[in-house]
């Protein structure tokens, strides 16, 4: 042992010293440690000369070896030396080679020094492939001689011999004392402890003393070291931190044991060897000791706290202590102090308590006693503040490296969510994975290299190998991970790979520091996130887009009282939904009791659209309606309806991902409407409040479409037919099925067989034949056995063809019974056919007239109903001059109410519509009225009732039937444009009319109107009848033909029919495929008309529900401001203003210029080159090659320009 | 051929967007579809497309100023320019008579409709549209003055 002044705790330390400063070394200098896979010309160079003076070094060395063997003369400077050289030995074991490398490395420090300046690049690359087999054959040559040299030298002699080389080169140690040694991995490993070298001996030593023993240990040797017997240890080394033992490196056990004989603080019997494989480790020195910062989390791994998050309050270095503020695990059962007794004294924790805040109540409560300190109290020699527990705890209890606190711990330690925040982004958890892939963008952010940028190459381990990105640094360059930081610049696309918004992608907006700003790809949202969460990633995840089994814009129920919302965002463990109020909810997945589908919820909007998810709105109302006038509409998507609140998903809005949610009233259906499905749909819609629009729609305009103002009257029947689904808004029984027995022909079921129980318009309750089961099956899907395998489609129309209600009076119930009131009103016609002809009714009806009259100044009760209803009915607002007619005509009907009394046949039919309504009609008696308005009145025939309880016909309260209309001798039905199809179709079916029909011819004579209507010539019209509700008044109507006052109107019948015809919902309908009439004309649906969007300046329109001087006359639309239409009408010459229910389109002839205003060829402009039924083909304007077939229906005349 | 005119208009992620077809080289032979009567030709031609890039400076109209930003529409390109890429001394005035933003001395308004100067810093391409990031945060860019 050398007999150095320094204690052992000394050496431990500058072991530690040079270790560090290898490791920086190695680190600084890639070249080193990439070994000789791609050599730094440089360092070889440098290496070339270290060793080459290296070899001239030893050389020198040797020699003096042998001359100074014998001189033992210590000199202060020489034991400095030597204290290096034991300092080595310590190091490594095999530390002769280590010193000598020092040696070498201060060498070449020197010689750095000098070739500094070079340009390293100007060697040749075989001379530096040269130079390191050079190097290595010197390297390996020195290592061999040297361990031959010493392997025969004593303790003394390998000291003299160091004492001799380092004399030499002392000047230049004084300069490079402390410098690094540039350890390369080879010269490395070849130092590492092999089995030749002495071993390391664990020794335990008495707590406490460990440094004051290797003092008398060093003492011992050198006071033996002259004598027979020197100890024959070579070093002794107390590793701070390390208590109760101490390492003695030595050949032999014995050797140890003899020189720790009489040591009493050791001891010897207990000597034990350290594997040779863990010699190293002994010694190595963690760069990295945890630095605690104080905020920082650590983890204990041991006491009743192991694995508990703590935070750092105080760091005692000194003291190896740091004071952690952690949540206390107090044991409140057990019973403290004056309370305690005897069981709890034997009292054994079997369990750890849990972790929980201090209580200063509970701790009283069991008897504990709290004191207060400062701020803190104490209680059983610990310190509590605000419920944390404070305490000392070594350094060696903790865990600081890779400590990962998870939300909720976190969210434990903090007071407020807001310092939660604060906390997390501060917070510097070091980490113990590499953070970096290679291609990464990295930023050296310490070190000399600071700043300097590059891309990740490899990765191993700790160490990343980077390429510079700097002009002129093009070798890769190995640093430590902890050095490096991720960077990024303005613009790129990266994603978060960790953290709360873990999935996330986005464009990066800024960077600050540690952290970026990145706009994310799924709303318009900043997030602000630490970039070393982040990566550079070229796809577009659509994001976090779903948790579990949440998605982004998923509806979901908040709690039991129905509050809803819509998620915005998701995060790791936490949802943000907002809620239908319009609030910002965080809250974790479990708490969302459910997912709510309302896919085909629907809701009226401000104008009583429906609107459901998908379509397009625009919010007029409320606090996101556009604040100024000049902005522009705030338009959205609607993307989920609830009761009365929508979710809407604005493209423009920032906020919460564009989403925001309002009351269905603040909202305007935006554009057409998608087209509805077939029938089907129609019948399913379970809203109450959706159907009217699209019947409504439909049949009105077509009207109007066809011959402009006469339309009106018309409208009410053409809805009946759809009445009859219509009607059913309301979920009825249906009747008509109960017990049948069916074939389920559609859906999963297919095929089977069953009988109904049970049925509403939509679905059935089927039980089934083949398994013991019911089921609900949709209407459409069944089809009823043993009956002409007649799909029950509730479509009327297909019904009613196939069973005219006339035909099977016992029927009829059924489809009116539920449904339709032009079921039960069919039959009365039918059955009424012979009353029209039959003189004896008339009066009866005549008795009704004068009702109408009353009720209204005769108008149709389309006309009376609010637009919420039937929204296509307002535009019909118009009078029917027909009703002025009638008046006159009232007297004949005056006295026809008894007719229905006495209609005993019929009545049945009625009853099943009303179903219990018929008193109405009992109450004919009442002034004159006919009983049907009454009710009417009350204001619904039964069919009617079902939806929304008004049919539009008996709505108007008024008490207008079309009958009026018909009497009046111009039903718009008639001037309504029925396409010959129907005609012909209709006209085989009804015999029955072709009595009535001529009538109208009369009618037409009077009429020039009618006349010139082509729908008239057909006589086919009075078959709609049957189909249409509205059919159901003309069985009144009959009489008026009787009825001497009418005259030729005596169409009535036939009128209304026409009337109920013209509307031709029909057509509109599927059911009129089904029924063969598709090449009906089309019509355009009324909400389409009413929102005025297919008005254009230069269109010809047709003004109803006007005042009366410009009613029916034509307008040219001068322009469309505010939802109103300044028209020019020539007639009159005059402007006009009027609301968009106040026109309609007018109908084209031939070689007129037109506009498509409705369908997909919407906004096709052209000529009319020919109108072939309803069909027009038109030459565009734009170009004249091409020509379109469109229909007719769907088109509008424009001025000629 | 004015199917042409189909394309225009489009935005395709790797040529931008396709202002207007310029010439059309050379029409392959068609393809019938098998079980339909359409046919599809290989076209060749030349259009003019916008493909904005990073570090472009381009001017556009603003369409919207709100708290997070501005946005702008660089002809079919919506760029974002972030509040964090507007100049610090330019503060949003959500008070003013429409939304703007403004320096102290409101030397310098940018509100809706205004042009400004942008510097694209990022662009992210889609299968069919392109969005773009800006930045006010450099020599001459911001508001254009009016000519």
């Amino acid at each position: 042992m050398s007999s150095d002044e320094s204690d052992n705790d000394f050496v431990a330390n500058d072991v530690e010293e040079d270790e560090g400063s290898v490791g920086s070394a190695a680190s600084d200098d890639a070249g080193s440690d990439v070994e000789d896979v791609k050599p730094k010309v440089k360092k070889d160079r440098k290496r070339k000369i270290a060793s080459d003076s290296e070899g001239d070094e030893e050389a020198a060395s040797d020699k003096d070896d042998e001359e100074e063997e014998d001189s033992e003369d210590d000199s202060p400077k020489k034991t400095t030396k030597k204290k290096k050289g034991k300092r080595g030995k310590n190091k490594r074991p095999r530390g002769l080679d280590f010193i000598l490398q020092d040696v070498d490395v201060d060498d070449e420090e020197l010689e750095e020094d000098e070739y500094d300046e070079d340009d390293a690049r100007a060697l040749e690359p075989n001379e530096k492939e040269e130079a390191e087999r050079y190097l290595k054959q010197i390297e390996q040559d020195r290592r061999r001689s040297d361990r031959d040299k010493f392997a025969n030298m004593s303790a003394e002699e390998i000291g003299r011999y160091f004492e001799n080389k380092y004399k030499k080169s002392q000047n230049d140690r004084a300069v490079v004392d402390d410098d690094d040694s540039a350890v390369d991995e080879i010269t490395r490993s070849g130092i590492l402890p092999s089995t030749k070298e002495p071993n390391l001996w664990i020794v335990k030593c008495r707590m406490g003393e460990e440094k004051m023993v290797a003092l008398l240990l060093m003492r011992k040797y050198l006071a033996h070291e002259n004598t027979q017997e020197p100890l024959q240890i070579k070093s002794v080394v107390v590793k701070e931190g390390l208590k109760g033992m101490i390492y003695v490196e030595s050949y032999k056990q014995a050797h140890v044991a003899s020189a720790i004989e009489g040591i009493s603080a050791l001891n010897q019997f207990n000597i034990t060897m350290v594997p040779i494989k863990d010699m190293v480790d002994v010694l190595r020195v963690v760069k990295d000791t945890p630095q605690l910062k104080i905020g920082s989390y650590v983890r204990l791994n041991r006491t009743m706290f192991k694995g508990d998050l703590a935070q750092v309050d105080l760091v005692d270095i000194g003291g190896n202590k740091v004071n952690l503020k952690l949540i206390p695990r107090i044991d409140y059962n057990r019973m403290r102090g004056a309370m305690r007794t005897e069981a709890d004294r034997n009292y054994k924790l079997k369990r750890r308590p849990m972790a929980k805040l201090f209580d200063v109540d509970a701790i009283k409560d069991i008897g504990g006693e709290v004191t207060n300190d400062g701020d803190f109290v104490t209680f059983e020699g610990n310190s509590y503040r605000r419920g944390f527990l404070y305490k000392y705890f070594p350094l060696n209890a903790i865990l600081a490296d890779g400590v990962k606190p998870s939300l909720a711990e976190l969210e434990k330690f903090q007071e407020a969510n807001d310092d939660l925040k604060k906390e997390l982004e501060s917070t510097s958890i070091k980490e113990t994975e590499n953070p970096f892939v290679p291609g990464d963008m990295v930023e050296v952010k310490s070190g000399e290299l600071v700043n300097l940028r590059g891309k990740v190459e490899t990765i191993d381990g700790s160490k990343v190998v980077l390429i510079p990105d700097q002009e002129g640094l093009k070798d890769p360059i190995t640093l430590n991970a902890y050095e490096l930081r991720k960077y990024f610049k303005d613009g790129d696309h990266v994603k978060v790979i960790s953290g709360r918004y873990e999935g996330h992608t986005g464009l990066i907006v800024r960077v600050v520091e540690n952290n970026v700003i990145m706009l994310s790809d799924l709303g318009m949202d900043e997030l602000k996130v630490r970039s070393r969460d982040l990566q550079l990633c070229a796809d577009v995840t659509t994001g976090v887009d779903s948790l579990g089994q949440f998605q982004y814009h998923d509806l979901v129920q908040l709690d039991q009282a129905g509050t809803v919302g819509v998620i915005v965002r998701l995060e790791r463990e936490n949802l943000e939904v907002l809620n239908m109020h319009g609030k910002i909810i965080r809250i974790k997945p479990q708490a969302i009791i459910s997912k709510k589908d309302v896919r085909f919820s629907r809701a009226l909007d401000s104008q009583n659209n429906s609107i459901e998810a998908r379509d397009l709105v625009k919010i007029v109302d409320g606090p996101h309606a556009k604040e100024r006038e000049r902005e522009d509409d705030t338009v959205g998507e609607v993307k989920h309806v609830y009761r009365n609140f929508a979710f809407v998903y604005l493209r423009k809005m920032t906020q919460n991902g564009g989403m925001i949610s309002c009351r269905c009233k603040h909202l305007l259906l935006q554009g057409a409407k998608k087209q509805e499905t077939p029938v089907m749909a129609r019948m399913q819609s379970p809203n109450p409040m959706a159907s009217p629009r699209p019947f409504g729609a439909a049949t009105p305009r077509s009207d109007n479409m066809s011959t402009g103002s006469r339309s009106v009257g018309g409208q009410t029947p053409k809805n009946n037919p759809n009445l009859g689904t219509a009607n059913n808004l309301r979920i009825r029984r249906n009747n008509a099925i109960i017990g049948k027995n069916i074939r389920v022909t559609q859906g999963p079921f297919k095929g089977y067989f069953g009988i109904v129980r049970d049925a509403t318009e939509q679905t059935a309750r089927v039980e089934l034949h083949s398994s013991c089961k019911t089921i609900s099956v949709d209407c459409s899907r069944l089809m009823v056995v043993g009956d002409a395998g007649r799909a029950t489609t509730s479509g009327a129309a297909s019904f009613l063809y196939s069973k005219t209600p006339s035909s099977d009076p016992t029927k009829t119930p059924m489809y009116s019974g539920s449904k339709t009131p032009m079921y039960g009103s069919a039959t009365p016609m039918y059955g009424s056919q012979t009353p029209a002809q039959d003189g004896s009714r008339t009066p009866h009806y005549g008795s009704m007239t004068p009702a109408y009259e009353n009720s209204h100044g005769g108008r149709t009760p389309a006309y009376d109903r609010t637009p919420a209803f039937t929204p296509g009915y307002e535009s019909s607002s118009g009078r029917t001059p027909a009703y002025d007619s009638g008046s006159n005509r009232t007297p004949a009907y005056g006295n026809r109410t008894p007719a229905y009394e006495t209609a005993g046949d019929r009545t049945p039919a009625y009853d099943n519509h009303s179903s219990g309504r018929t008193p109405a009609y009992d109450s004919m008696s009442a002034g004159g009225r006919t009983p049907a308005y009454e009710n009417s009145h009350g204001g619904r025939t039964p069919a009617y009732e079902n939806q929304s309880g008004r049919t539009p016909a008996y709505e108007n309260q008024s008490g207008r039937t079309p009958a009026y209309e018909n009497q009046s001798g111009r039903t718009p039905a008639y001037e309504s444009a029925k396409t010959p199809a129907y005609d012909n179709e209709f006209a085989p079916q009804s015999p029955t009319y072709d009595g009535p029909s001529s009538p109208r011819d009369s009618d037409e004579e009077e009429e020039p109107e009618r006349v010139s209507s082509p729908v008239y010539d057909s006589p086919a019209s009075p078959q709609y009848v049957a189909p249409t509700p509205g059919a159901n008044l003309n069985p009144q109507t009959p009489y008026s033909v009787d009825s001497g006052n009418f005259n030729a109107p005596m169409t009535p019948g036939n009128a209304m029919y026409n009337d109920y015809a013209a509307p031709s919902p029909f057509p509109s309908g599927p059911n009129y495929e089904a029924g063969s009439y598709s090449t009906a004309d089309e019509t355009i649906p009324q909400h389409h008309l009413s929102q005025g969007k297919w008005i254009v300046q230069n269109m010809y329109v047709t003004i109803v529900d006007h005042d009366p001087r410009f009613n029916d006359r034509e307008g040219v639309v001068r322009q469309v401001a505010n939802g109103r239409v300044e028209l020019y009408v020539p007639d009159l010459k005059t402007d006009l203003e009027a609301d968009f229910d106040q026109v309609v389109p007018t109908r084209p002839h031939a070689h007129d210029y037109v506009r498509v205003i409705y369908g997909p060829d919407m906004g096709y402009t052209g000529v009319v080159v020919e109108l072939r039924g309803s069909s027009a083909i038109i030459r565009s304007n734009a170009d004249h090659s091409l020509e379109r077939n469109i229909n007719a229906g769907l088109c509008c005349r424009m001025a000629g320009d | 051929m004015k199917l042409f005119n189909e394309v225009e208009g489009t935005c395709t992620g790797k040529y931008g967007f396709v202002i207007a077809v310029t010439t059309i080289d050379s029409i392959g032979h068609g393809i019938i579809q098998p079980g339909r009567g359409f046919v599809i030709y290989p076209v060749r031609y030349k259009a003019i497309v916008f493909r904005p890039f990073k570090g472009q400076v381009v001017d556009g109209v603003v369409t919207q100023v709100n708290k997070v930003g501005i946005f702008c529409d660089i002809g079919p390109l919506s760029c974002f320019i972030s509040r964090h890429c507007i100049p610090p001394d330019m503060e949003f005035d959500p008070n003013a008579e429409k939304p703007c933003y403004k320096n102290s001395d409101d030397s310098q308004v940018i509100r809706n409709d205004d042009e400004v100067r942008v510097k694209l810093i990022g662009t992210r391409v889609d299968a069919n549209d392109i969005f773009a990031i800006g930045t006010l945060m450099d020599d001459f860019l911001g508001l254009c003055p009016a000519e």
